[in-house]
């Protein structure tokens, strides 16, 4: 397994008000693949996920990457992982509001040996005559698809998509998602997305379904459909 | 029902406790050091003007070369319509201290003194002396100390404040009194008779007889008594050496000129302050209003009023700034206005002073300070909150159209083009950083550069004194020493186009003189002057110049024909036989010596004063003895503002961009990659700040410098104090890396967090 979460625990707070919002996951994921984390509010896949980006910590349990695992690293190993090998996309971009369009990509491509080369990205995302453009001159669709070219830029290994279409309209949640199918087709990332959308799962290889901390779910989607073809 | 958002008062005052604290701290010190200096200042202008009729202070003085006849004072008292009194003093030179007592008989009628400490003299042995005289570090002289005077011993009985002579001048033209070798002291009637009869100085005080003058009319009524007097004194056998109506004279008008020029900038230092620190809360406040826009859209969509939001935003500065002002004056009534009182009193013999409640100054220091801020905050919050509560939901709460990015080369490295981007994301914190660091380095630099300047004064003056000894006599004697050279001097008064007349001293110089290289073959309409009148009146060769008599209402007009370099006295050189022309007296004739080393065979009678180094360097002395102290409180308070305006933006900087230092992380920057980002712009900044700003500093204190020694007779040169201006450029920059150090702490804390809260 490319990925493997083995028996990942996380809980908020303390004593009497303690939470435990993940009570033991134990998951794989192959190279390449396009895996769905599904779940109600509250069920721990935002969790799951900011574990495996490496920005939270499990209480217990170990993630691994290529047998990489980050149980015990350090900050700047953590940092150095996510560098090497993630790449994140989140419901509201967070694109850094000073730079344009084409220096977000470029904030990513500088943290890769190796990046995709910036032009031809923009032409992809459709982005190139927008490429001048600050973020609040853009419209939400053009500012996810410049938060997945800055992900993509640096060609991760994985991509986490943290509700990447929560903010967005049909068409245009349909567009991203049609664009991060690509890239999972044409770079062949593995991607790790979270949504509650629940049609979203139609269009991915892999479908985990969290409730209350725990997997409920777990499937491999032999019928996958395009992005293009999923409705809601 | 209450409103609901007041409780967010102290959750945000807790939440920005580190910023607030700073700012409130600070501002307890600013306001209270002007709030002290205010109030001192005042208590004591209002103790000297009421000094002027408790103590019977004189409407002007002059000396006689004899002993006036009773016949030519009641001359001149009829004529003048004055009231004269004997006031003679002796001039007695103290080996022990190096200095020079001024020694006066107790007065009783005019010029009282004010009891600082111990007693005034009782026996003709005792005898009472300025205070700061007796306090300067080279002279602690204590009372029940023993002084000699040219053989003479008395006993300081006390401290006293002459209300002639509230600052130590010499000569009441100097460019600057000299607490350190002179003072003016009392005996007693029978003490006053034991000194040399030859050293006794004819001087007498006067009051109008209708009372006391304003300035203006005071010197209409001077240039008529100076030659009534004149003129009288030349009927009776006798001449006037000196004339100095109060109004003029520096040992009477230097103290409180001074408190009254200080009171001037302390204001505008303390209004400086104030906005800087408004703006420092505007910017926090565009920063808090940005950061919680969906919270202000919110509560507008539910029907709070924009005045509601305003007031609330606005709540905590004003908290801060008002309780700040008013700790500060409560400081600076009970704290701080006896430093600043102390500053004065160890440069001056003021009478005592009693605090008064000084209504302006608490306008000056809390009523305007919270003006100023409210205004600057009402209009920031005013202007962003004229935008509709959809756009504040929105989070596009831009006021000015949408911008459009500064176009930014591609070749450039995109961690340069980064930071290019920070700078101009963050361009109005990094102006009040500008403004702050021009401010801060003006206060370390004016704190730095004193002393040296003062030493550099003192050895630029040495290096160009005409020559060691100048002797002026009273009547012309000989001397056997060859290379003594006979000069005339007079002095002459010109405005050099002002409103302040200043006296200049006039020297007559022979042919092929020793000392002083100036062609003797120019016409007798020109004259050389010296370079401090150059400097000074930007007088150059060529320009024409107008005296006028310092006794009559005869004037002289000049062409410059040459500058002399003779830094710090405003002279003329010319040759000798047309000044005696101008004062009517043979070609031969003299009125003292150059000499490059003492004379001894001429008697004391004959000598009216000898100039040497000692003389000519009081300035330095004195303005180092009185302002040191000063300029190193000065010094440290630039540094403290270097570090608050600097740390303050800074982490505003980091806190308005917390989210994208988050996502930095996220992306997998080290801390190292984001520091260079976002501490390196501000390092920049801060360094560019610190070099654009040495030369402006350079000239403001230039600018500074020549505004206050204008006000002085003579002139000082300022000259570019290179390696102390450098040395405020490093002080400046190891107070900002001591900031980055703490900033560097800050975005290692940003949590990664952040950006994934931003998902609402």
């Amino acid at each position: 397994m490319f990925v493997e979460i083995s028996s990942i625990k996380k809980g908020f707070g303390q004593g009497d008000s303690r939470v435990q919002v993940l009570k033991g996951i134990d998951l794989g994921i192959n190279k390449g693949e396009f895996c769905v984390l599904l779940g109600p509010s509250g069920s721990g896949k935002s969790t799951l996920l900011n574990i495996i980006g490496g920005i939270d910590q499990a209480d217990e349990g170990f993630i691994s990457i290529n047998g990489e695992k980050t149980a015990n690293m350090n900050e700047k190993a953590l940092t150095t992982y996510r560098r090497k090998h993630l790449g994140y996309i989140f419901q509201s971009y967070n694109l850094i509001p000073n730079l344009t369009v084409r220096e977000n990509i470029e904030v990513g491509a500088y943290l890769s040996d190796n990046p995709l080369d910036v032009d031809e990205l923009l032409k992809v995302l459709s982005l190139f005559e927008h490429q001048n453009k600050l973020p609040n001159q853009l419209s939400g669709g053009q500012q996810q698809r410049t938060a997945i070219g800055r992900a993509i830029v640096k060609n991760p290994d994985i991509l986490l998509c943290d509700e990447p279409t929560g903010a967005l309209d049909y068409s245009t949640s349909k567009e991203i998602l049609k664009l991060i199918e690509d890239v999972n087709k044409k770079y062949g990332n593995t991607v790790i997305m979270v949504t509650h959308n629940d049609a979203i799962r139609l269009m991915a290889d892999r479908v985990i379904r969290l409730r209350d901390g725990v997997i409920n779910k777990s499937y491999i989607n032999d019928n996958k459909v395009s992005a293009t073809d999923l409705e809601w | 029902m209450r409103n609901p958002l007041m409780k967010r008062l102290p959750r945000e005052l807790k939440s920005e406790f580190g910023k607030y604290l700073v700012i409130f701290l600070f501002l307890i010190g600013s306001i209270g050091i002007i709030s002290g200096y205010l109030v001192a200042g005042a208590s004591m202008t209002a103790s000297n003007d009421q000094s002027k009729e408790k103590y019977k202070v004189e409407d002007g003085n002059f000396e006689l070369y004899f002993k006036g006849s009773d016949k030519l004072i009641e001359d001149i008292e009829n004529k003048c319509d004055i009231t004269v009194y004997n006031n003679y003093f002796a001039n007695e030179y103290s080996s022990d201290e190096d200095a020079t007592f001024r020694v006066y008989k107790k007065r009783t009628d005019i010029d009282l003194e004010c009891l600082i400490e111990g007693s005034f003299p009782s026996n003709e042995n005792e005898i009472a002396i300025s205070k700061t005289f007796a306090t300067n570090s080279n002279n602690n002289i204590a009372i029940g100390d023993k002084v000699d005077l040219d053989g003479i011993t008395f006993e300081v009985s006390g401290y006293v404040s002459m209300s002639d002579y509230t600052t130590q001048f010499e000569n009441a033209t100097d460019m600057m009194f000299d607490s350190e070798k002179f003072t003016a002291s009392i005996v007693t009637s029978e003490g006053f008779d034991r000194l040399p009869e030859e050293d006794i100085h004819y001087s007498y005080s006067y009051f109008f007889n209708e009372g006391a003058l304003s300035d203006e009319e005071a010197s209409k009524r001077s240039e008529d008594i100076a030659e009534t007097i004149s003129k009288n004194a030349s009927m009776n056998f006798n001449a006037i050496t000196s004339f100095m109506p109060a109004y003029a004279n520096n040992a009477i008008i230097f103290a409180p000129d001074d408190i009254a020029d200080d009171q001037t900038l302390i204001e505008i230092l303390g209004y400086i302050i104030v906005i800087l620190i408004a703006f420092i809360f505007g910017i926090t406040i565009n920063t808090t209003v940005t950061r919680e826009s969906k919270v202000i859209g919110t509560l507008r969509a539910s029907g709070y009023s924009r005045a509601e939001i305003i007031i609330h935003y606005m709540l905590c500065p004003m908290i801060v700034v008002t309780v700040a002002s008013i700790i500060g004056n409560i400081l600076g009534y009970t704290v701080f206005k006896d430093f600043c009182g102390s500053l004065y009193y160890n440069s001056y013999d003021l009478p005592t002073f009693k605090v008064l409640w000084n209504g302006t100054a608490f306008i000056k220091t809390t009523v305007i300070p919270f003006f100023i801020c409210l205004l600057i905050n009402f209009f920031t919050l005013y202007r962003k909150l004229k935008l509709s509560p959809l756009k504040f939901l929105r989070k596009d709460i831009s006021t000015s159209s949408k911008k459009k990015a500064v176009n930014l080369s591609k070749k450039l490295n995109i961690m340069t083009r980064y930071r290019i981007r920070i700078i101009l994301q963050n361009m109005a914190n990094y102006i009040t950083i500008f403004a702050g660091v021009l401010l801060a380095s003006i206060f370390v630099v004016f704190g730095l550069v004193m002393e040296p300047l003062m030493d550099n004064y003192a050895s630029t003056v040495g290096e160009n004194m005409i020559c060691d000894y100048q002797y002026i006599l009273k009547a012309p004697a000989d001397t056997s020493y060859d290379k003594a050279e006979k000069i005339t001097m007079s002095s002459y008064k010109t405005n050099f186009g002002s409103k302040k007349d200043e006296e200049v001293l006039f020297y007559g110089i022979i042919d092929d003189s020793l000392y002083v290289d100036i062609d003797t073959s120019i016409k007798d309409n020109e004259i050389y002057i010296s370079s401090a009148i150059s400097e000074k009146y930007s007088i150059n060769i060529g320009d024409n110049i107008c005296f006028k008599d310092c006794y009559s209402s005869d004037t002289f007009e000049y062409d410059v024909a040459g500058i002399y370099e003779y830094p710090s006295i405003c002279a003329v050189f010319m040759p000798q036989k047309n000044l005696n022309k101008i004062i009517g007296e043979d070609e031969d004739y003299f009125t003292g010596y150059l000499s490059d080393k003492e004379l001894d065979d001429i008697d004391s009678l004959y000598i009216s004063s000898k100039i040497e180094i000692d003389d000519m360097t009081k300035v330095s002395r004195q303005l180092t003895n009185s302002m040191g102290g000063l300029m190193k409180i000065v010094a440290a308070f630039g540094i403290i503002t270097y570090m608050l305006v600097i740390y303050l933006l800074a982490k505003i900087i980091i806190e308005k961009n917390a989210n994208s230092i988050s996502m930095a992380k996220i992306l997998g920057y080290y801390n190292d990659e984001i520091n260079k980002l976002y501490i390196m712009s501000t390092t920049i900044v801060a360094l560019g700040s610190f070099i654009i700003a040495l030369p402006i500093t350079n000239f403001a204190i230039s600018k500074i410098w020549g505004l206050i020694i204008s006000d002085y007779p003579g002139w000082f040169r300022y000259e570019t104090p290179y390696a102390y201006l450098l040395l405020g450029g490093a002080i400046g920059i190891v107070a900002y890396l001591l900031i980055a150090f703490l900033l560097l702490k800050q975005v290692k804390k940003t949590p990664m967090l952040n950006a994934l809260k931003a998902v609402e």
